[in-house]
């Protein structure tokens, strides 16, 4: 009984350290080999309060929650820019310091001999308190109450951006999204989770030393995630117990002493690289159900679909011609961007130089040029991807360059990229319910206690996301998963989510290249109606002929000068250009 | 000023025990983009031949690194032929690579503990006596197993040099280094070529669990610590450049003992891992690197 209740409580703990080490690297796909430092953090504080300040363990209990998110936050902004192989090395050391840390600040923390005479908390006077089964049953109680949470955040608009932000942290940037602020936050969250682990941990064992949490705790709780399959929820729980079933059993098998203190190791050491060879995806395979469920959760708050705002009128308009004209855009000033001077170096390299153009109000305006002439660069430093050595872009006569993308992308300006950077691992719904702004669902405290509002929005958004659908012929295609469409169906897409945005300015970055004929119209009826909505275009373009036919107006880029622009028939009457570009094109 | 001076040169020692681990950890990142953390785990056991070899078998100092040396090559090699390999096919990305090999270096150093046992063993006792033969220059005194460690070091890094500018096989690494796709369309067999990575990324770094047993004795976690420090140092020193993980590394050798004229002992390994964060954080492409 004693065993069977210890047991329980050691899966209970090990299941909130993996909920929230699946939060970081299935969800938010942030591998960080540093959980264990957070897990020692929560356990250190905790134990620290009630063996020498505080008795109160509920107290202490979120206290070193606080702490551990405080630490995981400022450690998620710090390392903003630190991906894949880099955030590993990076947690280590982060690993590391803690360890030396809790390891040498004897006063406090009894250094390594360890933290001892941690109280059990006592619940109520009389023969239960500080019982085995008591304070399992408060773990139990702590853990469903974890894995809640945890729902209620994978299954909301936070968790749909932190899965973008997985995908395409480049994409989720173009697409409004702060991404320094959604890392800080699922690293806090992710963190005080894991404390929480943590403290029950030091409560139930009564003594902790830094011993307890070396690398070798994260790669338990690692196998235990890599087996629940990352990115899944429910399977968490079951896979925790699972290794932690094997893993401890192993103690009680009568082994020669030589062996017994590396059995364990060897064993679950054994087991993860197994499910890493073969069954990387988890014990339950592939996990394309997965993202439809978490589509489907939200379904069944479903309302009908309500008609709104401009891009409603999508679905109904038809094919116009080309010109702005019939809008209200006569008051507004012409100009719509201003770029100035604009200057970029790639180390030896000057990729733009000096250039000043502007886009019109309500035009379709062609970016050409040869390959490498630099209009991807021209477009990353419009949208704030890549800050520009010198020279201002003004939008709407307010100054844009130096602003982050997401703040570009709020202002109105709405990009798409030439390799898609779709969301590959959502559904196609999610990728453009991820896209709209003014989500109260994307932050944390929303989604955890506002539900109402969060579904209202939810609902509106869902409602407008398949007219969106719909009007890019994407209809049919709205639960699957992005990286399973074609090439044609994934530029729709790359459309449909741009325009979820609700941008004036679209800057489309060769929305045209490589498709069909059925596909190309598709696309020029998109562009031609999204005109007549009275938005304003800026492509970048290699055929002639469809340039001609779709924009009003063409800038010419040459090794990342301005040699022209102007009225499109103007520029292609222009014999210099003709000879040294567009004649090429038109003759191929 | 002697004091200082005493810390200079054992801080140089130290650099050399941190370059050791480092340069075949950054010859294998940078050519094959794994990050090898099995590569610790490897170096633990060439330490446990080479005691085990002198120590129990009596064959001899040279007789044990000729069997860690084999032993060291034939894992990294498997390492990627059987395991990494697979796994680059299957799921792209580096995130299964770091997590099969955090498992197989748990498992190996276990392993390791198993048939050698958990204990630390004292190698200097069992492997070359307590001789302290060495050289004295004015105060400053340099035995001779640290001038050993410096020597074997520099020769390591000039050896590995001279390969990869001079021979063809260094010569298709460092193509391989620069673009794979490029170097596999000019014909260069890339999948030779990783494994040969492998075995001179192993076998480069096989004396340096080794030197750091000799120093403070060998136990089953040495390699993979060791490998802590040299992997920061190998990206704080630039990826893809062996002069910026020898310089970090003789630079972080010094920072550790110089820093203990101001700080005390047990805060060295805060204070250099903290500077190292904040290197990486900071300036991802490292002191030399080429790469963003």
């Amino acid at each position: 009984m004693d065993y069977l209740v210890s047991l329980m409580v050691f899966a209970t703990i090990y299941t909130i350290a993996a909920l929230s080490f699946n939060l970081l690297i299935g969800h938010a796909g942030i591998f960080s080999v540093a959980h264990a430092a957070f897990i020692e953090i929560g356990a250190y504080a905790t134990g620290i309060l009630t063996s020498r300040m505080i008795g109160l363990f509920p107290v202490a209990l979120v206290l070193g929650a606080v702490v551990s998110a405080a630490v995981g936050w400022v450690f998620a902004r710090a390392t903003l820019r630190v991906s894949g192989d880099y955030m590993v090395v990076a947690s280590f050391a982060l690993l590391v310091i803690f360890g030396q840390i809790f390891t040498n600040w004897i006063s406090v923390t009894g250094g390594g001999i360890g933290l001892a005479s941690i109280p059990r908390p006592g619940f109520v006077d009389g023969a239960l308190l500080g019982s085995d089964v008591l304070f399992c049953l408060m773990c139990l109680f702590i853990a469903a109450l974890m894995y809640f949470v945890s729902h209620r955040l994978v299954y909301s608009p936070l968790g749909r951006v932190l899965r973008a932000l997985r995908e395409n942290q480049d994409a989720a940037a173009s697409l409004g999204k702060f991404v320094r602020r959604f890392r800080g936050v699922v690293f806090a969250v992710s963190s005080a989770m894991a404390a929480v682990s943590g403290s029950l941990y030091a409560h139930f064992m009564s003594y902790i030393s830094p011993l307890d949490f070396t690398v070798q705790l994260t790669v338990l709780v690692l196998t235990m995630v890599i087996v629940a399959g990352t990115g899944r929820l429910w399977t968490v729980p079951v896979a925790s117990a699972l290794v932690m079933g094997i893993t401890d059993g192993v103690r009680y098998v009568d082994l020669p002493e030589q062996i017994a203190p590396g059995a364990q190791q060897v064993i679950y050491g054994l087991l993860l690289l197994l499910f890493a060879v073969l069954r990387p995806e988890g014990l339950l395979g592939r996990k394309k159900d997965e993202a439809v469920r978490a589509a489907r959760h939200w379904r069944s708050f479903d309302e009908p679909p309500r008609t709104t705002g401009a891009v409603g009128s999508m679905a109904a308009g038809s094919l116009r011609g080309k010109g702005g004209e019939t809008n209200n855009v006569n008051a507004a000033p012409k100009e719509m961007l201003r770029i100035d001077g604009l200057n970029k170096h790639f180390g030896g390299l000057h990729v733009i130089r000096d250039v000043s153009v502007t886009v019109e109000r309500g035009k379709v305006t062609a970016l050409i040029g040869p390959n490498g002439a630099g209009k991807t660069t021209l477009f990353n430093l419009v949208t704030g991807a890549v800050p520009p050595d010198g020279g201002v872009v003004t939008y709407e006569g307010r100054r844009i360059s130096g602003l982050r993308p997401d703040q570009v992308a709020q202002a109105g300006i709405g990009r798409t990229y030439q390799d898609l950077k779709l969301f590959a691992q959502l559904t196609c719904e999610e990728n453009v319910m991820t896209a709209f702004p003014d989500q109260p669902g994307e932050s944390a405290a929303a989604a955890l206690f506002a539900r109402g509002r969060v579904q209202r929005r939810e609902a509106e958004i869902r409602a407008r996301t398949a007219e969106i659908l719909a009007f890019l012929g994407l209809a049919d295609k709205r639960n699957e998963l992005a990286s399973d469409l074609g090439y044609a169906e994934a530029k729709m897409l790359a459309l449909a989510r741009v325009l979820a945005l609700d941008p004036q300015l679209l800057m489309l970055d060769e929305p045209c290249s490589g498709l069909g004929r059925a596909a190309l119209d598709k696309v020029c009826s998109v562009m031609n109606e999204l005109v007549a909505q009275g938005r304003t275009i800026c492509l970048i373009e290699h055929n002639m002929a469809l340039v001609r036919q779709v924009a009003d107006r063409g800038i010419f880029l040459e090794h990342g000068s301005l040699v022209a622009s102007g009225d499109v028939e103007t520029l292609m009457a222009n014999e210099g250009l003709r000879r040294r570009y567009l004649g090429l094109a038109e003759t191929a | 000023m002697d004091q200082a001076l005493q810390l200079l040169v054992d801080g140089l020692v130290e650099g050399g025990r941190i370059a050791l681990v480092a340069v075949g950890f950054s010859l294998i990142y940078s050519v094959t983009r794994t990050l090898h953390l099995a590569h610790g785990a490897i170096l633990t056991v060439a330490a446990y031949l080479v005691w085990w070899v002198t120590a129990k078998l009596g064959g001899g100092l040279a007789g044990g690194f000729a069997v860690a040396a084999i032993a060291v090559v034939l894992l990294g090699v498997a390492h990627n032929d059987l395991l990494y390999r697979r796994i680059r096919e299957a799921s792209p990305g580096g995130f299964m690579i770091v997590v099969a090999s955090l498992a197989t270096g748990i498992i190996i150093q276990n392993l390791a503990g198993i048939v050698f046992g958990f204990d630390t063993k004292d190698v200097r006792t069992a492997t070359i006596g307590q001789a302290t033969a060495g050289l004295r220059f004015g105060p400053v005194v340099l035995p001779a197993t640290n001038l050993i460690t410096l020597a074997v070091t520099l020769a390591v890094f000039a050896v590995l040099g001279w390969l990869l500018m001079r021979t063809r096989t260094g010569k298709q690494m460092r193509a391989v280094q620069d673009n794979p796709q490029l170097a596999r369309v000019v014909g260069i067999r890339t999948p030779r070529v990783y494994a040969v990575t492998f075995a001179i990324g192993s076998l480069v770094s096989m004396p340096a669990a080794f030197f750091i047993g000799l120093n403070g004795g060998l136990n089953t976690t040495i390699g993979f610590d060791a490998m802590l420090l040299a992997l920061i140092v190998v990206f704080a020193g630039g990826i893809g450049s062996l002069m910026g993980t020898l310089l970090a590394s003789f630079a972080v050798g010094v920072l550790q003992t110089m820093s203990l004229l101001v700080i005390d002992s047990r805060w060295q390994d805060t204070v250099t891992f903290s500077v190292l964060l904040l290197l990486v954080t900071l300036r991802p492409r490292g002191l030399l690197g080429k790469l963003a």
